[in-house]
């Protein structure tokens, strides 16, 4: 028995649902009836790297060490992009692989710089060259001579959002192509396929999802032939076989994007010198906290932080209150509530990386996405961004795999193993 | 299993040839007691053996057997990140929004 994964980053269950509804999506429609889907969870703080790495773990960030896109190094204090070395728990592919078993891997979040596998790896988006995109290294001519695409330029959305989603069908294209390829001339017994282009989408064209937005026959024509791709997918491969199609967060559409350290600066938190520097955190000492996207706070700890001020007897008070400050954080205008929950890191993680978590780990209300600029002087702010992750939205199908345990994005590595 | 590199191997074999060849040079004064004759043979012998072991040392640093390998050894991150590449991974997560 073969397992196949399809990974379709952001794709909500609410969105499926709905254009099941218009007869858009039959095939996965059919499949949802067939073998049974559901809605799932997805992980705090809600963003790709951080969500995959908990699916190909089955681990929290605590146990896995990866919390998001960008991270620091507390003394000296410099912000880091994490990779697959910063990852400190096992995949699914590498555990497969020990066993013996081939896995092929394409495009999975946080899978850069590619590590040996038994079989083929192709890394993510981070990737910044196609010559060192895949392991073994070998790959890289045939995915050249492919036009493979290891992401869209996103700067194209900017300049011409009708050539962005050319590329964006160009992109999910060549990943099925090189897909069915290699599903056809590889050995393999685990393989996993990820379509980011649906993230992509969601975060640029999520305002015109409705019919008559600008670009809505593109996107439904997306979403066509996505289904069609895994209509033949599912033609492609046994009855025996398991096939696990999911996503790893929802997606809504994005009213502000809200500048976290400005808010904490306002509050008199977060503080900056008087000579105007506001770049990378060139904050004062006698600051209490500052954040780093989306919604993590870090106390400026004593004995921890670089600069730290803040006294250990008066970590617990001061987080108590940033919490109560962030209760109260409402939008000027509409009065809407702009914090949905807020965890201490002890709350929702637990293992032997908690030191690393954020202290306060903030999760807005769905339309307020959390940033982290320290330069710009506004709490909301607009960009060509109008779409946003949601956590309770993502979801599940599969066939021939038990996932009645399956809550969310975590469970996942739990019941493919199971049963491999 | 555990690499050694070049560097460790080039220490470890003036360690070891300097420890043998004061054992050489008092060997040889105790037959002879000729101190030139002596300190020329613990020369001319550190100089040619410390290259012997040095080639012994690489050759079996090739030689898996006998070693224990831990079960994750097989599988490892390839090359490691030159600044460009983070340069270049800084910019496209901008863009996206995912870092300031």
């Amino acid at each position: 028995m073969k397992t196949f994964v399809l990974g379709i980053d952001g794709l909500p269950y609410s969105f499926l649902k709905d254009i099941f509804e218009k007869g858009r999506m039959p095939h996965l429609a059919k499949m949802f009836k067939t073998y049974g889907a559901k809605q799932i969870n997805s992980v705090y703080p809600t963003v790709s790297s951080v969500a995959w790495v908990t699916y190909m773990t089955g681990k929290n960030p605590a146990e896995h060490n990866i919390f998001g896109f960008a991270d620091r190094t507390p003394a000296p204090f410099q912000l880091k992009i994490p990779t697959t070395q910063d990852r400190k728990a096992t995949t699914v592919w590498q555990e497969l692989s020990r066993q013996g078993k081939k896995v092929i891997v394409i495009n999975v979040p946080l899978t850069y710089p590619p590590e040996e596998v038994n079989g083929i790896l192709i890394s993510c988006f981070l990737c910044p060259d196609i010559n060192k995109v895949s392991y073994p290294a070998k790959l890289s001519s045939y995915l050249k001579s492919k036009d493979y695409i290891i992401d869209v330029d996103t700067r194209l959305a900017r300049e011409s959002k009708e050539k962005f989603m050319k590329l964006l069908h160009k992109a999910m294209e060549k990943r099925f192509e090189i897909a069915f390829e290699l599903m056809a001339q590889d050995e393999w017994d685990f393989f996993q396929l990820h379509i980011m282009e649906t993230d992509r989408l969601f975060h640029f064209f999520w305002h015109d999802l409705d019919a008559h937005g600008q670009y809505y026959t593109e996107i439904i024509s997306f979403f066509e032939k996505l289904d069609n791709y895994i209509r033949e997918l599912e033609e492609r491969l046994s009855d025996g076989d398991r096939l696990l199609i999911l996503s790893d967060h929802g997606f809504c559409g994005l009213k502000a994007e809200v500048q976290l350290n400005t808010w904490l600066e306002k509050q008199g938190l977060l503080r900056f010198s008087n000579n105007g520097d506001k770049r990378a955190f060139s904050y004062e000492k006698d600051s209490i906290c500052y954040s780093l996207l989306p919604g993590r706070i870090f106390i400026n700890l004593e004995g921890r932080e670089e600069y730290g001020s803040v006294k250990k007897s008066d970590y617990a008070a001061i987080r108590k209150d940033i919490k109560q400050r962030l209760l109260g954080f409402i939008h000027p205008e509409t009065k809407e509530n702009i914090i949905d929950k807020i965890f201490f890191r002890e709350e929702i993680y637990s293992g032997p990386y908690l030191e690393n978590a954020a202290d306060i780990i903030v999760h807005p209300e769905n339309g307020y996405d959390l940033k982290g600029r320290t330069d710009n002087g506004e709490i909301f702010v607009s960009t060509a961004l109008n779409g946003m992750h949601t956590y309770d939205d993502a979801f599940l199908c599969a066939k021939n795999c038990d996932i009645k345990a399956v809550e969310s994005i975590k469970d996942i590595k739990e019941a493919l193993c199971k049963t491999a | 299993m555990i690499k050694e590199t070049q560097k460790r191997s080039i220490c470890k074999a003036i360690s070891w040839r300097l420890s043998g060849s004061i054992a050489t040079v008092l060997v040889v004064y105790l037959f002879t007691r000729k101190i030139s004759l002596s300190l020329g043979v613990g020369a001319v012998e550190f100089i040619a053996k410390m290259f012997f072991y040095y080639i012994h040392e690489r050759v079996w640093a090739r030689v898996h057997w006998g070693c224990i390998s831990h079960p994750l050894s097989k599988i490892s991150v390839k090359d490691n990140l030159t600044s460009e590449d983070l340069s270049i991974i800084n910019d496209k997560l901008k863009e996206l929004g995912y870092v300031d």
